[in-house]
């Protein structure tokens, strides 16, 4: 074993993700400007939904500690290409300990992809694969919908609470 | 000191189970509260599929060409039941955030005390969550699912009064199975509670008013309880 000089892929994704999060503001206002530039951020919702922005298309699914909380995935149920979702209305529902607990769009768009391994794979849910977990693609309708939801550090003192 | 909540407390008369779920739906997603229903369900059997079940797997496709029931999919989530007239089913319809977390674990390590307190003043000691199903010993008694939605969550309880052995043979030996059933066909796994029960109890419409008057004291610790008739649910 041997500690390695140089940090792990994983690290240095959050380590991106916390940069660009810190300048999304700007972000923001340069994709409305431009109508094109790519920006990576993650915005979280209360109820534990979370939307990473890439361009005009968000990533939808829902936090680790929501999973965590939830147990054992067991069912997943999505919309499909094409459907319109509105923030804050439910979009689907996952399944895990008896329990159908609806999942609600973090900004409004039309659906663009649905990750359909859940449908077989329903615990990739729980994996905490960055890649895998995802539930939908939204092409992103109001990108100022994004305002006021939380960041990383604002989400993690709201599941301290 | 923070008022308490109101919850109410109907005892339905004996409503088909789709007319009860819809109800119980309408409850969770459209109606403000903390409501408690508790009904016996009329005699015809149908079988209950939870949200994400898989009919093709887990029904006997030849026990339902032989003898036709309704197969309905309900908005909850769990697993595959027979209800019929030994049934009675309790429904707890709560405000997030009046009790415990809105997570299914929580919900259940609430929901647990409080039957165990109601069934207690029916005779029946003991009852308690194993591997998220109600068990008297190691027999299964109840099997409960839940939805959590966006400001309410249900608990909802099939209550095993009575049944029927060859309504059982609609329902296959689900690959996936609680641990503590090991291999028991349902005869072994079950248990009717109309047996645990005081003697006046033993019909599910009577044990189901009993039921109802033993959630309104165990449910008192955290609400303040009234009770309508059943007109309020209409």
């Amino acid at each position: 074993w041997a500690e390695s000089a140089w940090p792990s892929s994983t690290q240095t994704k959050t380590m991106l993700r916390l940069t660009l999060q810190r300048s999304a503001p700007a972000c923001r206002a340069a994709f409305a400007r431009s109508g094109g530039l790519r920006c990576l951020a993650t915005h979280y919702a209360e109820s534990h939904e979370y939307v990473k922005v890439d361009g005009e298309t968000g990533t939808v699914g829902i936090t680790d500690y929501a999973a965590n909380a939830l147990g054992d995935i067991v069912f997943v149920d999505l919309p499909e290409v094409g459907d319109e979702v509105e923030k804050g209305e439910s979009f689907g529902a996952v399944e895990s300990v008896k329990a159908a607990s609806d999942v609600y769009a973090p900004v409004s768009g039309e659906v663009v992809a649905v990750n359909e391994a859940l449908e077989d794979t329903p615990d990739l849910v729980n994996s905490s694969a960055l890649e895998d977990d995802w539930f939908i693609k939204i092409k992103i309708s109001d990108a100022g919908e994004l305002d006021g939801m939380m960041g990383d550090d604002a989400y993690a003192e709201h599941i301290k609470e | 000191m923070a008022a308490r909540r109101a919850l109410t407390l109907v005892e339905l008369p004996a409503w088909p189970i789709k007319r009860l779920l819809r109800l119980e739906e309408a409850l969770v997603r459209h109606e403000a509260g903390n409501w408690c229903l508790v009904t016996a369900l009329p005699p015809t059997p149908a079988v209950v599929v939870g949200l994400g079940g898989k009919p093709d797997q887990l029904l006997d496709a030849a026990a339902l060409r032989a003898a036709p029931v309704d197969v309905v999919r309900r908005f909850t989530g769990g697993g595959t039941v027979v209800v019929g007239g030994g049934t009675v089913v309790a429904s707890l319809v709560i405000e997030k955030g009046a009790v415990c977390e809105p997570f299914p674990r929580d919900i259940m390590a609430w929901t647990e005390p409080v039957y165990a307190a109601a069934f207690g003043r029916l005779g029946v000691d003991g009852l308690a969550l194993r591997d998220h199903d109600y068990v008297v010993g190691d027999r299964k008694v109840g099997g409960n699912a839940q939805c959590i939605a966006k400001d309410k969550w249900i608990h909802h309880t099939s209550f095993l009064w009575d049944y029927d052995p060859k309504h059982m043979t609609y329902l296959t030996l689900p690959a996936k199975r609680p641990e503590y059933r090991a291999d028991r066909g349902h005869d072994a796994f079950l248990s009717r509670l109309g047996e645990a029960t005081y003697p006046g109890y033993a019909a599910p419409a009577a044990g189901a008013a009993a039921l109802a008057s033993g959630l309104e004291a165990a449910l008192a610790a955290d609400f303040d309880v009234v009770r309508p008739g059943p007109d309020a649910a209409e």
